[in-house]
C-alpha cells in the first residue's frame, strides 16, 4: 500500500493539533504524479508548502527530508471539481413574507401593489449564513472530485445570494472563500397568497426592482438635502439597487427555452447581468444565449432515458445503454455471472410474455423511437451550447451528485471528451464564480485543492485517491478487490480519528473517539468529548470489529454519573452508524449516532 | 401547379400489427407543401365574411392578400398556383376568448385586482393546443386571464404558427390592442367552492364596490402624477411618486388605452358594469360569455359594447341556466357586435361548426354567422382592418376547406397564416385512400300493416332515411297505432279507406329519419353542473351493481326538452360513479310526465368502470382515461391496477358463486345463501346473461377490458374507448361492440395525430366493428348529431354516422325489433328535417314520439327566447 505513510503523518500530526487555533498542512512532495489523464502525460512531482503548490518540479526532482513524500506514480493529480450550483448543506429559513401592513381581504381591497409584500423576494438573504454540510455528504463529495460548491439559494423569485464554500470540513467562517457570489433566481414562491402564477411572479419582480430604483431616488435626493419623504429601511430594496447598477449577477434558474428567454427578456428589462441555472433545453437559444454572454449552469437534469429501442436487449431484459460508441455504463450491466434460471432470465421470460400478450399495449417503435430522439436532444445540450460558443459548467442543481456523476459519464460516452469536462469543472467553474486564487488549477502558487485520482475520473472504476483541500489530505482507501459495499468494510481498518454525531435527539452530545490498531489488530481506543458544555472525562476501551460491525464498551459522564455504555456501529461507506447504550440514573439511555473519521493531516 | 388533396399516409393502418399504429411529430406536423411569397388559389369558392360565397380566386403576395376574386396587379412569375375546385377558402379564425397556450397559471386569483399581471409572461409556444388549432382554422387567439377576480391580468393576442424551434415572440400580433379580463358574478364571489370564500367579495354587490373603489383610486393615482408633472414643467425637480404597475393599468383602462373585456352571465351585472363604467367613462370592449346578453341587449347595443358568447354551452352553473343559442343572434339584431369563441382547447378546433349553430337555432344569415368567428371577432379586437376576412390589403390567413363552412361538415386541408401554410393535413390514417364503406343493407324491408281508418299521420313525398339502406326519395311514411304502417314510394290503401282521420304533412324537400338514440346520457340526472341538489347520477360507493337509474330521472328536467329540439327521441340514462359497479342504466323516451311513462327498458344494461391501466408508465398528462381527460373525471388513475382488476374479477366470481347457490336453494339441493341485494344484481351479468357496459378511456385499458370480457365471459360493451383507434384489431377480432365518444375530445396524447378521435369511427367501421356514438356531455345532449357530424368530416360516410346514433344504438340495447329505423312495425319516432340529420345548419322540423307528435321547440330556450324577443322588438321599435 502506497499510501500508508499518510496514516502515520496524522498519528504524527495529532498531538500538536490540540495546542493551536488551527492545525497547518503539512508539506507534502508528490512524485511521479501525472497532471493529466492521457497515459503518456508528462509526470511531475508536487510540492505543497502551506496549503499553496509550492513547485511543480520534475519527476526526478529530489524534496528535501521537510516534506513527507507520497508516490503519486499510480496517480493523476488533477484540479478539484467545483459544484458551480448546489444545494447540499442548505437550510434556508421561512421567508418572512409580510413586510408592510397586510391588508383585511376579506373586507376591502388593496388596490395599490403592496409596499412590501415580499413573497418570494428576499435578496439580502446571504446564503453563507445557513449554509452547513454534515460530514457524510462532505465525505461523499470529496469522494467525488468535488472539493467546492457554490450554495445557491432557491425556492424564491429573488432567492439571496450564494456562497462559494470549500469542503474542507471547518467552521464556515473557514469553509467560505465568497460569501456573496451572485445572486438568485427563480420562477418560484413559497408560502400562500399573491402572487402564485408565473406572470404574479413577472409583476413582483418588475414591482420589486420598480420600488428598488424609487428607493435609491430617494435616498439619493434626501442625501443631496432635498425635503423628500424619507426613504423605508428596506435592506432588500438596497439589495435590488445593486442588481439595477450592475454591481451583482443574477443566476436565474430556467429549464425550457421559455424560461430562458423570459429571463433574458426581463434582463432587458432592468438591465441586468444574468447567467442561467438547469439549462435543460438551452440548446434551443444557444444562439442568444452566446451572442449576450450569457453563461449556463448545466444541471444534467434529464427526464427519464428511455430505452433505445434499435439497440438488442441486454441480459437482464433491459436494452443496452450507451451512446454513439455503443459503450455500455459498467453500472447498468450486471456485475456478477450469471447462470441459468437467474433472475434476468426470469425477467427475460417477462418480457417475452408481455410482447407476445395481446392485451397489453406497447408503444409503436415509431413512438418508441421519437422518445428516444427527444431524450437525446437533452443529452446533447451541452454539447451544442459549447458548439454554439456559450459558456458551460456544472451543477447539481436540485439533485444529488450523483445523478451529476452518472449523467457526466453519459456526456463522455456521447462526444465530450473526459479533458474538456475536467476543464469546465475546474478551471471554467472557478473562473465564472470568481475563485481562479483557490480553485481551478494546478500551478505554482495555486491553492493546493487538488485531487490524485486513480484513473480518468470518468472512466468505470476510478475514484479519488487522495484529496487535498487547501494542502490538507484527505485519504480514501482502495476498497478491497472483488468485493464491494458491506463486505469491504470487514477487512478495513478502524484506526483513526472519529467524530460521533448524535443528531437532534442529543445535539449538546459531542464525542471523539480515537482508535489505533497494533500489529496483532487489537483494536483500543480513547472516548473523550462534551456533554452540555461539561467535558467527559477520557476513558479508553478495547474494541472488536467482525462482520463490519464495531462493538466496544466505555465509561462515560453522564450528568455527574458514570455510566457503561455498551457501544455498537456498523462501518458502511466510510462511516460508522449505531447507537450507545446504557442503564442512566434516570433511566434507560439511547444514543442513536453516525460517525466519520477526520481528515489525516489534521483539519482544524 | 400544387395538386389536392395534399395528403399523406404515414402508416398503412391495416397491415399494421396491435399496437402500431400512426403517430403524430414535429416531422409530421411540418407542412408538406409551401406556397412562396406568392401564391393564386384558383376556382375555389370564396367566403369572405362580408358578402355571399361566389367562385373565384384569391392572390397572395408577401403575407397579403393582393386580390379576390381578380387581380390586375404584378404577380412573380414562379407564384404558386393552387387549384381550389370543390374547396371552399375562408378567412382564418379569431377566437376571441382563450386560454390555449398559457402556462403555470391561468388565474392570478389570490387579490380581488390583479391589473399588473400580464398574460404575454406566460405564453407557451409549445402547446400541442396551437396545432391543433391552426388545423382546425384558428389563425388568431386572444389568451385571456381567468375569471376568478374582479379586474384580473391583461390579455394577449397571438398570431399562430407551428415551427421546430418556437418562440413566444414570434406568435404576438403585432400592434394589437392592449386588453384586460374583467369578470363578474360566481367565479368573482366564488359561490362554487366546497366553503365560503375569505376574499372580499362575495356578492355581487361587493363586485361594484369593488370597481368602484378601484377606479376611485386610480383616479387619486392619476392627480398625483399629474401634479409631479405639472411640477415638473414649471421647472420645479420634485421626487416622483411612487410607480405602480397596477394602478398604472388601471389608469390605461380609465384613458382608453386598455381595453375591458369583461367575463359577466346575467343580465344585472351586465348592467351594473356598463352603468359604472359610463360614470367613469370607460368604452367597456366586449362582454365575455355574456349568456345573458340577449335580456339586455338594447342596453348592450346602446351602451356600444360587444358580445362574444357560446353557441350554446348552459345549465353548467346557477347563472348560465338561462343560457340560449339564440342569444348571439339577438344581440346582433340589436345591433351588438356579436362574435362566438371557444374558452376551451377543445371546442377552438370547430369553431366554423360553432357559429353554424346560430342558423339551425336562429336562421342567421351564413355570412354573418361565418363573421363571428372571423371578422366580428377580429373587431372586437381591434384588429379588424387587418384580419378576420379575404379582402384586398388584409393578411393572407386563410384556410381551405373541403365543404361548405356552415354545414358542419368541413374539414380543414390546410391553413395559412401570413402567406405561410402552418397547418397542412396529414391523413395518417390512410381514410382517403382506403375509405370506409357504407352498410349497403342492413336490415329487410318488412311488409306494410294494415291500414285502417283511425287516426294515423301520413307524410308525403320525403326522402325516408329508413337507415335499412339507401335513402329513399319522393316517399311516404303512415304512422298508425303508434308504430310505422307503411312506407314506400307507392303505399297502396284498401278501397274505400276512411282516411278522414288521417292527417298529411307535406314532406317534399324534406328528411324524415328515426329518432335519435343518446346513449351513455345523463337525461334527467343532472340539471345544473355547479349544484349538488340537481345531480343525481353518481353515487359513492365502490359496488352499486342494484342500483338503477330509474326513479332517479326527473321527467320535468328542462334538458329533456332540449335535447329533443334536435331529434333525439330516446336516450339510454347511465349511473355514473366511482365504481367499478356504478348500477344499471335504463333506456327511456323524451315525452312524458313521470319516469314510468318515459320508461322504455328498465335496467338494460349493468355498467362497470373499468380499472385504469396507464399506457406507460410515465404520465403525459390530460389524455382519455388519464386525470384531465374526458373520462378521467370517472375513470381516475388506479393506483394498483391488477390490484383492482383482480377485485373485480373476484367479485364477479363472487357474483356467481352466489347465483349458484340461490340456484341450488332453489332446486332444494342446498340451504339459501343470506340475501346480498348487490350480489344478487350481479348474477345476471356476471353469468353473461345480459349486456355489461364496460367504460375504458386508453388503450391499455381497453384491451384489459376485453380480455376481462374474455376471461370472465360476460357480454361486454366497450363504452367511451377514446383510444380505441390504437387497438382497432384487438377490438374486430374480440366482437365487443363500441359506444364510441365523445368525439369531441382532444387526443390523449401530443403524439396522437390530431385527428385521431374525429377519424375512430371510420377507423371502427373500416374494420367492420358493431358501434355506435355517444356524447357524454350531461349539459348538451342536443350536439349528438354534431358529435356524429364531426365523424362524417373525418371519413365516415354519413348514412353510416345517422345509423351510428339510431338504428346502431338499438342494436346494442337490444332494441332493434322497436326503435332505430324506419320500417314498418317499428314504434314511430320519427325526426323531420330540412337538411341532414346531422348537418349543423340544418333544421327539425317535427318530432313524433311512438306515433305521436310532441312539441320539439317548445323548451325552456324558446321559451326565454320569446319573451326577450319581445322586449327587445318593443325597445328597437322606440
Amino acid at each position: 500500500m502506497r499510501l500508508i505513510p499518510i496514516a502515520l503523518a496524522a498519528a504524527l500530526a495529532l498531538p500538536a493539533a490540540a495546542q493551536r487555533n488551527l492545525t497547518l498542512p503539512e508539506p507534502y512532495a508528490i512524485t511521479g504524479v501525472r497532471m493529466a489523464c492521457d497515459k503518456d502525460a508528462p509526470r511531475h512531482t508536487l510540492l505543497l508548502q502551506g496549503g499553496r503548490i509550492e513547485a511543480v518540479q520534475p519527476e526526478d526532482f529530489s524534496p528535501g527530508p521537510a516534506y513527507r513524500v507520497l508516490d503519486g506514480s499510480q496517480l493523476i493529480a488533477l484540479p478539484a471539481f467545483v459544484d458551480a450550483f448546489g444545494r447540499e448543506g442548505l437550510t434556508l429559513p421561512e421567508n418572512q413574507v409580510e413586510q408592510d401592513m397586510p391588508l383585511d381581504t376579506s373586507e376591502d381591497v388593496r388596490v395599490d401593489m403592496r409596499l412590501a409584500n415580499r413573497k418570494g423576494i428576499r435578496p439580502a438573504l446571504l446564503s453563507a449564513d445557513f449554509w452547513n454540510i454534515d460530514a457524510k455528504a462532505r465525505e461523499t463529495r470529496l469522494k467525488g472530485g468535488f472539493s467546492a460548491m457554490l450554495a445557491a439559494p432557491h425556492g424564491e423569485i429573488l432567492s439571496g445570494r450564494s456562497a462559494l464554500v470549500l469542503l474542507n470540513g471547518g467552521a464556515r467562517r473557514d469553509a467560505v472563500l465568497n460569501p456573496e457570489v451572485m445572486g438568485h433566481a427563480s420562477f418560484r414562491a413559497s408560502g400562500e397568497g399573491y402572487p402564485s402564477t408565473l406572470m404574479g411572479y413577472h409583476a413582483q419582480f418588475r414591482q420589486f426592482f420598480m420600488d428598488a430604483g424609487w428607493q435609491g431616488e430617494l435616498a439619493e435626493r434626501r442625501a443631496a438635502g432635498q425635503d423628500v419623504v424619507r426613504a423605508a429601511f428596506d435592506p432588500d430594496l438596497i439589495e435590488g439597487r445593486r442588481y439595477l447598477a450592475g454591481e451583482l449577477p443574477l443566476l436565474c434558474e430556467a429549464d425550457t427555452a421559455r424560461d430562458i428567454l423570459r429571463w433574458i427578456s426581463l434582463a432587458d428589462e432592468f438591465g441586468l447581468h444574468i447567467g442561467i441555472a438547469g439549462g435543460r433545453d438551452a440548446w434551443q437559444v444557444a444562439g442568444e444565449l452566446a451572442q449576450r454572454h450569457i453563461p449556463v449552469v448545466l444541471t444534467l437534469d434529464w427526464s427519464d432515458e428511455p430505452d433505445d429501442p434499435d439497440k438488442p436487449k441486454d441480459k437482464k431484459g433491459g436494452r443496452e445503454r450507451g451512446g454513439k460508441g455503443g459503450a455500455a455504463s459498467g453500472e447498468e450491466k450486471s456485475e456478477g455471472p450469471e447462470t441459468e434460471g437467474s433472475k434476468p432470465e426470469e425477467t427475460k421470460k417477462d418480457e417475452k410474455v408481455k410482447e407476445s400478450d395481446p392485451y397489453t399495449y406497447t408503444e409503436p417503435l415509431a413512438l418508441q423511437r421519437e422518445r428516444r430522439r427527444l431524450w437525446e436532444l437533452q443529452r446533447d445540450n451541452a454539447l451544442r451550447l459549447r458548439e454554439a460558443g456559450v459558456q458551460v459548467v456544472f451543477g447539481t442543481g436540485d439533485g444529488d451528485l450523483e445523478r451529476l456523476q452518472k449523467n457526466l459519464r453519459t456526456l463522455t460516452e456521447n462526444g465530450m471528451a473526459s479533458a474538456e469536462l475536467i476543464q469546465i469543472l475546474s478551471e471554467d467553474s472557478a473562473r465564472l464564480l470568481g475563485a481562479t486564487r483557490d480553485l481551478g488549477a494546478l500551478a505554482e502558487g495555486r491553492a493546493a485543492t487538488f485531487n490524485l485520482w486513480s484513473d480518468d475520473p470518468f472512466a468505470q472504476k476510478a475514484r479519488v485517491a487522495v484529496a487535498f483541500v487547501d494542502g490538507i489530505a484527505t485519504r480514501f482507501p482502495e476498497p478491497k478487490e472483488g468485493k464491494g459495499g458491506k463486505d469491504a468494510a470487514k477487512d478495513e481498518s478502524l484506526a483513526g480519528t472519529w467524530d460521533l454525531e448524535f443528531g437532534d435527539s442529543w445535539p449538546e452530545l459531542h464525542v471523539t473517539i480515537v482508535l489505533t490498531e497494533d500489529e496483532s489488530k487489537t483494536l483500543r481506543g480513547t472516548w473523550t468529548g462534551t456533554n452540555e458544555g461539561a467535558q467527559l472525562g477520557e476513558r479508553s476501551f478495547e474494541a472488536t470489529f467482525e462482520e463490519g460491525t464495531l462493538r466496544f464498551e466505555t465509561d462515560s459522564d453522564v450528568r455527574g454519573s458514570t455510566v457503561t455504555l455498551t457501544v455498537e456501529a456498523r462501518l458502511e461507506e466510510g462511516s460508522l452508524t449505531g447507537s450507545a447504550n446504557g442503564a442512566g440514573p434516570e433511566g434507560p439511555i439511547v444514543f442513536p449516532f453516525t460517525a466519520t473519521r477526520k481528515p489525516e493531516g489534521g483539519a482544524q | 401547379m400544387i395538386r389536392l388533396p395534399l395528403l399523406a399516409c404515414l402508416l398503412p393502418a391495416l397491415a399494421i400489427a396491435q399496437t402500431e399504429h400512426p403517430i403524430e411529430t414535429d416531422a409530421t406536423r411540418e407542412p408538406s407543401f409551401q406556397v412562396g411569397k406568392a401564391c393564386v388559389i384558383d376556382n375555389v369558392t370564396i367566403h369572405t365574411a362580408t358578402r355571399p360565397a361566389f367562385d373565384g380566386s384569391v392572390y397572395v403576395m408577401g403575407g397579403k392578400i393582393v386580390g379576390v376574386g381578380g387581380y390586375d396587379g404584378p404577380m412573380p412569375a414562379d407564384a404558386n398556383r393552387i387549384d381550389g375546385r370543390g374547396y371552399h377558402l375562408v378567412p382564418g379564425v379569431v377566437d376571441n376568448h382563450s386560454h390555449t397556450a398559457i402556462e403555470r397559471g391561468i388565474n392570478e386569483g389570490t387579490l380581488s385586482i390583479t391589473a399588473e399581471v400580464r398574460i404575454a409572461d406566460e405564453v407557451d409556444p409549445d402547446d400541442i393546443n396551437l396545432y391543433r388549432a391552426l388545423a382546425g382554422g384558428v389563425t388568431t387567439i386572444r389568451q385571456l386571464h381567468g375569471s376568478a377576480n374582479t379586474i384580473g391580468g391583461q390579455d394577449e393576442v397571438l398570431k399562430l404558427r407551428w415551427g421546430t424551434l418556437r418562440r413566444a415572440s414570434d406568435l404576438v400580433f403585432p400592434n394589437a390592442p392592449q386588453g384586460i379580463k374583467f369578470a363578474l358574478g360566481e367565479n368573482v364571489k366564488q359561490s362554487n367552492g366546497f366553503r365560503r370564500s375569505e376574499r372580499f367579495p362575495a356578492t355581487r354587490m361587493g363586485v361594484e364596490a369593488v370597481l368602484q373603489r378601484a377606479f376611485t383610486r386610480t383616479r387619486e393615482y392619476q392627480a398625483e402624477w399629474k401634479a409631479y408633472h405639472a411640477a415638473v414643467a414649471r421647472g420645479e425637480d420634485p421626487a416622483p411618486p411612487r410607480k405602480d404597475l397596477r394602478l398604472e393599468t388601471l389608469s390605461g383602462v380609465l384613458d382608453g388605452s386598455i381595453l375591458v373585456h369583461s367575463h359577466c352571465y346575467r343580465s344585472d351585472e351586465i348592467l351594473m358594469l356598463i352603468r359604472t363604467a359610463q360614470q367613469f367613462g370607460i368604452q367597456i370592449a366586449t362582454l365575455q360569455h355574456v349568456l345573458e346578453g340577449y335580456k339586455v341587449a338594447w342596453e348592450m347595443a346602446q351602451a356600444g359594447v360587444g358580445g362574444s358568447t357560446f353557441s350554446d354551452w348552459w345549465s353548467y352553473k346557477v347563472e348560465a341556466y338561462d343560457a340560449i343559442p339564440q342569444n348571439a343572434d339577438m344581440m346582433m339584431r340589436a345591433g351588438v357586435l356579436t362574435s362566438i369563441n371557444s374558452d376551451s382547447d377543445e371546442m377552438m378546433r370547430r369553431l366554423y361548426q360553432e357559429a353554424s349553430k346560430s342558423l339551425r337555432y336562429a336562421n342567421m344569415d351564413p355570412v354573418r354567422a361565418l363573421a363571428m368567428v372571423t371578422l366580428y371577432s377580429a373587431q372586437q379586437l381591434g384588429i379588424g382592418d387587418r384580419v378576420g376576412s379575404i379582402e384586398v390589403g388584409k393578411d393572407a390567413d386563410l384556410v381551405l376547406l373541403n365543404a361548405d363552412p356552415m354545414s358542419g361538415f368541413a374539414r380543414v386541408e390546410w391553413t395559412m397564416v401570413d402567406g405561410q401554410i402552418e397547418f397542412a393535413r396529414v391523413d395518417a390514417f390512410g381514410l382517403d385512400t382506403n375509405p370506409a364503406q357504407p352498410t349497403p343493407r342492413t336490415l329487410d324491408m318488412p311488409p306494410a300493416r294494415e291500414l285502417h281508418a283511425g287516426p294515423a299521420v301520413r307524410f308525403t313525398g320525403g326522402t325516408v332515411h329508413t337507415m335499412a339502406g339507401e335513402p329513399i326519395e319522393n316517399c311516404d311514411l303512415v304512422v298508425q297505432d303508434g308504430r310505422i304502417a307503411a312506407v314506400g314510394t307507392q303505399i297502396d290503401l284498401a278501397p274505400g279507406l276512411d282516411t278522414t282521420q288521417w292527417t298529411t304533412i307535406d314532406a317534399r324537400g324534406k328528411h324524415l329519419w328515426p329518432g335519435m338514440i343518446a346513449m351513455n346520457s345523463s337525461l334527467g340526472l343532472y340539471e345544473i353542473g355547479s349544484v349538488r341538489a340537481t345531480l343525481d347520477a353518481d353515487e359513492i360507493g365502490d359496488n352499486q351493481a342494484d342500483l338503477r337509474v330509474t326513479p332517479a330521472i326527473h321527467a320535468d328536467s328542462a334538458h329533456i326538452p332540449v335535447a329533443r329540439w334536435t331529434g333525439i327521441t330516446r336516450a339510454q340514462v347511465v349511473p355514473g360513479g366511482r365504481g367499478p359497479a356504478l348500477g344499471q342504466s335504463a333506456v327511456i323516451d323524451l315525452a312524458g310526465d313521470t319516469w314510468e311513462e318515459l320508461l322504455t327498458l328498465d335496467r338494460d344494461m349493468l355498467h362497470l368502470r373499468m380499472p385504469n391501466v396507464p399506457n406507460r408508465e410515465i404520465k403525459e398528462g390530460g389524455g382519455p382515461g388519464g386525470p384531465g381527460g374526458p373520462f378521467g373525471r370517472r375513470g381516475n388513475r388506479d393506483r394498483d391496477p391488477e390490484k383492482a382488476w383482480k377485485d373485480l374479477a373476484d367479485l364477479l366470481e363472487e357474483a356467481r358463486h352466489y347465483g349458484r347457490r340461490v340456484h341450488a336453494a332453489e332446486d332444494g339441493t342446498a340451504a339459501a345463501p343470506p340475501f346480498d341485494p348487490r350480489l344478487a344484481a350481479l348474477v345476471p351479468f356476471a353469468l353473461g346473461e345480459r349486456p355489461v357496459a364496460m367504460h375504458a378511456g386508453n388503450a391499455a385499458t381497453i384491451l384489459r377490458a376485453l380480455k376481462f370480457a374474455k376471461e370472465s365471459e360476460v357480454k361486454g360493451v366497450l363504452y367511451g374507448a377514446e383510444e380505441a383507434w390504437k387497438v382497432i384489431p384487438a377490438i374486430a377480432e374480440s366482437g365487443v361492440p363500441v359506444v364510441f365518444g365523445p368525439l369531441w375530445s382532444l387526443p390523449g396524447s401530443e403524439f396522437d395525430p390530431y385527428d385521431s378521435i374525429y377519424s375512430t369511427p371510420a377507423l371502427l367501421a373500416r374494420a367492420g366493428i358493431p358501434f355506435a356514438i355517444l356524447n357524454g356531455d350531461p349539459e348538451n345532449e342536443r350536439n349528438l348529431p354534431f358529435h356524429a357530424g364531426s365523424a362524417v368530416t373525418f371519413g365516415l360516410p354519413a348514412e353510416e354516422a345517422a345509423r351510428a346514433v339510431t338504428l346502431y344504438p338499438a342494436q346494442i340495447l337490444g332494441l332493434e325489433d322497436q326503435l332505430g329505423a324506419l320500417l314498418p312495425g317499428l314504434r314511430a319516432d320519427i325526426v323531420v328535417t330540412d337538411g341532414h340529420l346531422l348537418d349543423t345548419a340544418a333544421h327539425v322540423e317535427h318530432v313524433f314520439i311512438d306515433g305521436t307528435r310532441v312539441p320539439h321547440d317548445d323548451n325552456r330556450h324558446t321559451r326565454l327566447a320569446r319573451r326577450y324577443e319581445e322586449r327587445l322588438q318593443r325597445l328597437l321599435e322606440r
